[in-house]
Formats: C-alpha cells, structure tokens, sequence
C-alpha cells in the first residue's frame, strides 16, 4: 500500500464510489513532512516528522457527507469513506448543491518549490538558528526573554473526484516567528517579527532576530497620548495591515455569505465600496505566493482575480458550491484550513497594491496622527458585518510635525473597516511578503484611540 | 495470526531497538488512535457532523543531553525507521542550540490510584445517526418561541494510547469524553441576550442520564433571558464569588499555567523564584490531577508513561510544587509529577495540565454567599487573557448582584480583572464541596498545542475584591 503514490490511492477509492452507495465522490490526500524548531528562552524543543491525511467527502442524493483519517492504510480510508456516506445519509437535503467540481486546465504548471527545505541538514538547520538566537542575545543588554519558532515544511497533494479531477501538486515553505520582550530599569518593551516564504531562507534569520530586538528598543520611553488627542490619521504599517482588513474583507466577499445574505456588499458588485487608491487582487498563480498551487484544494485551477479595482467591487470569491449555486466558474478559492478540514471560501494570495512611498514618507505627510507597527491585540473580535473592531497596540508612536516624536503606552484604536477604507489618505510602496498577503503600509484618517 | 494491538507493540519495540542502534541513550515511543465525533445543530437542523480519524506513532529520543522528536502515520517497518530518524535529526538541530542538559529521571513505575469513572454506554458502540437523533429531540424538547437562535453541540473522544520507553517502561489506557454545550440567543421584553451553558465528563453517555441534555439547553436558554432583562453594573471595585467553573478557569488559566516546569526553568513565570512562599491567603489552595474528582476528565498516566499525581501546587496560600515532566524534574530537583501531555501523536509532550482546581474549603455554600455584603456572583466563563506580568481579564457567563448574602438581580457581560498573585491573597474562603468538570469543545492551548482536553474546578470561592468591568 505505503508503495503506492497518492494518486494512486486517490484514484482507487474514487473508482469504487458506488460500491460505497455513494452518487459522488472526493478525496483529498495529503502528505506532510514538516521540520519545526521551537524555542522558549533556553528551552529547545525540536520536531520531525511525515504525517499523512485523507479527507473524504461523498455526495448522496443533495447531501454532502465529509470524514477524515490520518493514515492512508487501504481499510481505514474505506472506513472514513462509509463515515462520511453515513454522515451525508444524517445531513438534511441542500436543495442549492449542484455536484462536486469537474476538471479544468490550470494555468499554473506547479507551486513553488525549493529542494533545499527537503534536504538541508540538522547541523546546517542548528547553525543559522544558533547564529541568529546568538545574534538576538548580543543586540541588546535589555534582552529579557526571547520566543520563536523556525519551520521547515513540505507538502504533497492530491485532489481526485468521481467527475474526472485527477490533480497533483507539491510545495515547501519557510517561516520564522519571533517575539522579544526587553526590559530597561522598569520599563517593558516587546516586539514580535515573522518571515515567511516559499523558498529555504535560513540565512535571512540573524538579521530577522537582531532587527526585532533593534526594533523593541525603540519602544523605551513610552509616554501617553496627548489628553486631548482622540481623533486623527493612523498609519498601520504593512505588517499590520492583514490583520487589521483581512477578515472583514474576507466575510464580506465570499459568494457564500453573498448567496447567504450576510455579506453587506451583496448588493454592491460594480459599485464603490472603497476609496479609488484602493485595489485588490486575490492571485492564486503569483509567483513564488505562500498559497500558490496548480489547484485549489477542491482541484479547480488557482486564478489571478483583481477584487476591488480603484475601489470598484468587481467579483466575489467562489469555491464550487456558490459558482455553481449561480451556473459560474469557481474562482479557485476552496482551501482548507488543515488537511482534515472540508475546503472553505478563502484567500489565496492577497495583493493591495501600492501608490509610492516608504513608511518614512508616510510619516513625513501626517501634521499628527499615530504609527500603528508590528502587531496588535483583539483584531480577532471584529464584528465583519458591521466591520467594528477595537484593537489594543503595545507597539504604537505618537507624530507631529511628519516625525515620530515618542513610543505610546498601549493605546486601543476603534475602526470603522467600511469607514478607513474610503478614508485611505496614502497607500506606501513598502511592500512586505506576510503569509499570504503581500502589501504596503496604509495611512488612513478620521479614527479614534484612547 | 498476531493481533493489530500485538503487532503495534512489536512496531514499538523496534523503534526502541532501532533508535539504540543510531546512538540513542533513551528512547519513548507512543501510539495513539483517537476517534471523535462532533455534532452541531443550528435549532434543529444539523449544521455539520464530523467523525475524525487520527492514528500515528511519535518518538522521543535523547541523544548527547539533548532530545528530539519523530513522529509518522506509517505504521511499518519501514515508517518506524523514518520516525525514529527524524527524531535523531531534531535531536541533532536541538544539541546545536541547546544551553541545558536534558536527561530523563529515573522512573519506579507506580501505579494510577485515583478514580475510574464509568463507561458504560460507550460512546464509540454507538452509530452517529444515534447521537444526532439524541441531539436533535433533546433541542425540540426544549426550544421556546423566544429563542432567536440556538447553536448546540455534541462532542465525544474515545482512543488508545499505548507507550513504551527504554527503560522497559510500558502503559496502556483509553481516555474516553462525551460533552454537550449550548448557546442560545432570546429575546425577553423587546431585550436580546444570549448564554452558553456546557457540560462535559470522562464518561459514556450515561453522563446524559444524571445530566439531561434538555437541563443544558434550558439553562442555556434561561441564561439568556436572564441577560436579556439583567442590568449594568457600574464598573468598579467589588468583593466577588465565583462559582466552581470559573474558579476553575483562573485556577487553569491565570495560575497552572505559571507552575507548568518549562515556564518555570526557562523563568519566564512571575513565580520562578516563589517556592516556598506565602503567595496567597490561607483559603488559596490549587491542585493539579490525574483524577478526575466528579465529572473531570480522567488521566490516569501522561505520555511519558508516568503515573499522573496529585499535585498540591498551592497550599493554604504556600507555592509548593511545580508541574514537572521526566526531563524537567531534574532540573527542578523535583519528583516527577505525570504532567507531559500532547494533544496528538504529532507533537511532542510538553509540561501540560490535566485537572486544575481550587481546594475544599470548610464552610458551607450558604456561609460563603453571607461573606458577602454587597458584591458580584459570576458563574462560568467563555474565556479570556492572561498577561505574562500575571493580570487576567475573564467574562463571565452569567453574573448576578448579591446583597447579604443572597443574589438579587442579573447583571450584563461582566469582565473580571485583576492580578494573579492579587486575586490569590483576596480569597476569604472556599466552600466544602468541590466540583470538577471536563471539556467540549474547548481545552488548553499552548505553544501550538491546542485543544488538549483538560478538567478545571474547584469550590465556590469568596474574594475581598476583583476589579469589575461591564
């Protein structure tokens, strides 16, 4: 059995769909091999390893049944899949669903993929990790504690349905976080740094730890806002930005929600939900994006689509079930968010595409406002439909005059995502590669912190 | 023919051969099967059902005072040597960073000595379409024309865990938990409110006998109606009572964590350097278990084979003893108390929690509640933060205004906050009985592990003051 290739077993079980008394059916098979260093101060926990997944879902009549097994051993996969004939057989009639999707050319040949992270050694994994925890330790004598992980990960993936869908795709990725916390006399200062990319980038890590160490001093001195300050421009820099749109955003554009009626955009497709600097693109082919594959995890070709052009909704995002819910093509948008999860509507790559300017020249156009960098608490409690979010901010600025005067004492900014995007006053340059986003820093005006 | 049990063990035994053979000084190994079957209904209308599958094999080594960990899904000859190599790769990245020795402690095998509960209907005999049926009249039984909306859920876990270690070391066990929980939405006077009531125990479905899942349901409901009309308090300082689940939670949340040995070694807890100290009043006492007391989640050994104890971590106010692990005892100079846990085969045990809760007091609820003049009485808690300086903010589920003694109204969304070490030195008594209750869906989180099934509880506890927020 373990001799067979995953296709292989995709195929299979796929050919059998009636014996299971099933009209249709798919199987997601995976294979994981993921290389994990942890460190917590001087406690060092390293892991290794293959972990292997098939996910099933069968359709019977309009119902759609889902299961999951970590093995890929030929009488558990045929136990997940009478799982999920019987879980279909529980699940009330979806009189929406049409079929499971059917295969179409894709336009990207494969994801990226860098060799190296399969087959670079543990003395070499230990050397740019020592270097870099070393480097951390030698920035600052206010150095107090220090966490991170650095991940190796490689992944194969199969996608085969009984409507002819036979897909293959591999990738490997790299990613790196780190948090400092500094302490000087009695002050407390943190910082937090992520490096994330397709390709093997030990090398970057020395540097990635002594910036975020560098970059936590500066948050000595911290004084509070000026009492009378509450109201004004903010500049979230890129690495914040993700966190402060995406799930709005997201919630929003799903053709799901739309067909649901709880996107608040529903009704707006062709019209301005933005300011005009403002453009997004989902891009499933970007070269070298963390989520660009062949397919997405449904096995439908991963697509560049441009989402809100100069501030204009132009499309939603699709996986098979909504597209065909409305007789269209899938955006390629089904991914799911770990190898025993049924696929859902979500981004790929995220593009938000830049006007001109660094972060110092957005800084040099704001008469008083605030930086917002690095990360911020809470941004998970938004309400996406009414896009109300209240974000804490250990690592904030205070400017006048366009030059950062003094680090602020945690301050919690209120945002209004509808509002702050038609109030974007300057989109930088400074693009950053976050996950899978890849965009600039925002000024935007008109919002209010304490 | 050997059976499937019989040949894991013999896979076992020659991950341990193997892993001596490529230079290892010690060697664990563990399998585990986990089933899970979870349920959730929007009213009465299933939303999804889920039956994951999770099976695999996970192998620690230590090798030159450093340890690393293998794990695989291939159960064969060949997928053992795979396992048993990553693990000496990661031992090997780790002993090129690693500043402290690591050495597993010696181990006299003891033997789990707490409480069994029951299994007699065994959730894992009983067809899917059973538990959704159950689910299913449970909610019509109960809805009410009121409520705007309802989401419950069934949960339930079953598996076997299997270990072996070098030292000849070798457990069994099948951990086992059924849970409901339930969050309504209602509308009462033209007013909304909403409230989630659960229960969950290391138990068969007769837990459902002693606890109807209707009585969930509707106090998920009343709750709610209860919030709906409640009023605001001003926020403030005021004396506190909390319930035996939302003691539990701070227990957990705001102090285990901080005893857990990695976090003490590493001095990243505010208590490293407090053994032995008067850290609270002499009503402050915090155990961590195996045993799950009434209705919490058993754990009789942790996945390093250890016997789990019973650990008085706070005594009458004293901090006296950490949660330690085989290789973080040693450093500590502590005994080993069983706390290593992992959430599955694919990670490595970690110093973890298993049953967290405050002490027994010795007076009797009614007593405790006349303690109080004029304060706030909260019940349950869907979470919250902890910082690392040690301050904590949790919302609590339900919260009423308690006036000599007695409650008299319902109060909306209360937040408690307040400092730990604060909070600890405030309690002014504990009442006699404990209760202890397991998860649903829910667990601790930690260092990417997450959720890993935990039982919290305690007594119900009378503080001088918390800070109250609404």
């Amino acid at each position: 059995m373990y001799m067979m290739g995953l296709i292989e077993i995709g195929e299979k079980f796929v050919k059998r769909a009636k014996k299971f008394n099933a009209d249709e059916i798919e199987l997601f098979v995976v294979r994981e091999e993921h290389t994990r260093v942890e460190f917590v101060g001087e406690d060092i926990l390293t892991t290794s390893g293959i972990s292997e997944h098939v996910a099933v879902r069968v359709v019977v009549g309009k119902s759609l049944g889902f299961s999951s097994v970590s093995s890929l051993r030929e009488n558990e996969i045929e136990n997940a899949i009478k799982i999920a004939v019987k879980i279909a057989k529980e699940k009330p009639a979806d009189p929406h669903f049409k079929h499971l999707p059917d295969p179409e050319k894709p336009i990207v040949s494969k994801g990226p993929f860098d060799e190296r992270i399969l087959n670079v050694s543990p003395e070499i994994i230990g050397k740019y990790v020592s270097e870099a925890l070393n480097s951390a330790y030698s920035t600052s004598k206010y150095l107090k504690k220090i966490e991170g992980i650095v991940s190796l990960y490689s992944v194969n993936k199969v996608v085969v349905n009984s409507r002819g869908i036979c897909e293959e795709d591999s990738g490997t990725f790299f990613a790196s976080w780190i948090w400092a916390m500094l302490k000087k006399n009695d002050e407390i200062s943190q910082e937090m740094r992520v490096l994330t990319s397709r390709m093997l980038k030990l090398e970057s890590l020395p540097e990635l730890f002594r910036t975020t160490v560098k970059r936590g001093e500066e948050y000595f001195g911290k004084k509070k806002l000026p009492s009378d300050f509450k109201h004004g421009p903010v500049i979230f820099e890129n690495v914040v930005v993700p966190s402060i749109f995406a799930t709005t955003l997201l919630f929003n554009l799903s053709a799901r929600n739309v067909q649901e009626k709880r996107s608040v955009w529903m009704n707006k497709l062709g019209q301005q939900v933005a300011s005009k600097k403002f453009t997004l693109i989902d891009d499933g082919t970007m070269a070298n994006g963390f989520y660009t594959f062949r397919v997405d995890d449904e096995g439908v070709p991963m697509r560049r689509k441009v989402v809100i052009e100069n501030g204009v909704l132009k499309t939603f995002l699709y996986d098979s079930y909504a597209a065909l819910r409305e007789n269209k093509k899938s955006t390629g948008n089904a991914l799911r968010p770990s190898p025993t999860s049924e696929p859902q509507v979500t981004f790929t790559n995220v593009i938000i595409e830049g006007e001109k300017g660094s972060i110092d020249d957005l800084i040099r156009e704001v008469d008083k406002g605030l930086l917002i960098r690095s990360y911020v608490m809470g941004s998970h409690l938004v309400d996406p439909v009414r896009g109300i979010l209240s974000v804490t901010c250990p690592m904030a600025f205070y400017i006048e005059n366009g030059e950062i005067q003094y680090p602020l004492k945690s301050v919690i900014v209120s945002i209004n995502i509808f509002e702050a995007l038609n109030n974007i006053v300057r989109i930088g340059k400074d693009y950053v590669s976050y996950v899978n986003f890849f965009v600039p820093s925002m000024l935007i005006s008109g919002l209010s912190f304490t | 023919m050997k059976s499937e049990r019989e040949f894991i063990w013999d896979l076992m035994e020659y991950a341990i051969e193997y892993g001596q053979k490529l230079g290892a000084k010690f060697v664990e190994v563990r399998y585990e099967e986990l089933y899970r079957t979870l349920v959730n209904l929007e009213k009465d209308r299933v939303v999804s059902v889920r039956n994951p599958i999770v099976r695999g094999l996970g192998v620690t080594v230590y090798l030159d005072g450093t340890k690393g960990y293998g794990y695989s899904c291939k159960l064969d000859k060949t997928g053992i040597e795979e396992t048993v190599k990553h693990a000496i790769k990661a031992a090997k990245i780790s002993s090129k960073l690693a500043k402290v020795k690591l050495e597993p402690a010696e181990y006299k095998p003891e033997k789990y000595v707490g409480f069994v509960p029951s299994l007699k209907k065994d959730p894992l005999y009983v067809e899917i379409s059973e538990k959704v049926k159950m689910l299913k009249d449970a909610v019509r039984n109960t809805l009410k024309k009121n409520v705007l909306s309802l989401r419950t859920t069934y949960v339930d876990l079953r598996g076997v865990k299997m270990f072996l270690a070098s030292d000849g070391l070798r457990r069994r066990w099948e951990p086992y938990l059924v849970g409901v929980s339930a969050y309504a939405t209602v509308r009462k006077n033209g007013n909304v409110g909403s409230n989630a009531e659960l229960k969950g125990a290391s138990r068969g479905l007769e837990l459902f006998d002693e606890f109807p899942i209707e009585t969930i349901i509707s106090k998920a409901i009343s709750g709610a109606e209860e919030i709906a009309i409640a009023k605001r308090i001003r926020p403030g300082r005021y004396p506190l009572i909390c319930n035996p689940e939302f003691a539990g939670v701070i227990a957990h949340e705001s102090f285990g964590h901080l005893t857990e040995a990695d976090s003490i070694w590493t001095k990243m807890s505010i208590l490293h350097d407090k053994l032995g100290e008067q850290i609270g009043s002499e009503h402050a006492t915090v155990i961590d278990s195996g045993d799950p007391i009434n209705y919490g989640w058993y754990q009789p050994y942790d996945d390093e084979g250890i016997a789990c104890k019973t650990v008085v971590i706070l005594e009458k106010g004293v901090l006296k003893h950490f949660l330690t692990t085989r290789d973080t005892a040693p450093l500590l100079k502590m005994d080993i108390t069983g706390n290593a846990r992992a959430i599955d085969p694919f990670h490595p045990p970690i110093p973890r929690m298993r049953n967290t809760y405050f002490g027994a007091g010795d007076m009797s609820k009614e007593e405790l509640f006349e303690l109080i003049k004029g304060g706030v009485y909260v019940e349950g808690s869907l979470g919250g933060e902890t910082e690392p300086t040690g301050i904590f903010t949790f919302g609590a589920n339900r919260a009423y205004w308690v006036e000599n003694g007695e409650i008299k109204y319902a109060l909306k969304a209360v937040n408690v906050r307040a400092h730990i070490l604060d909070f600890l030195k405030n309690i002014i008594g504990a009442s006699k009985e404990i209760f202890v209750r397991g998860p649903v869906l829910g667990g601790c989180g930690k260092r990417g592990q997450a959720p890993l099934p935990v039982g919290l509880g305690g007594p119900y506890l009378a503080v001088r003051e918390a800070i109250i927020g609404g």
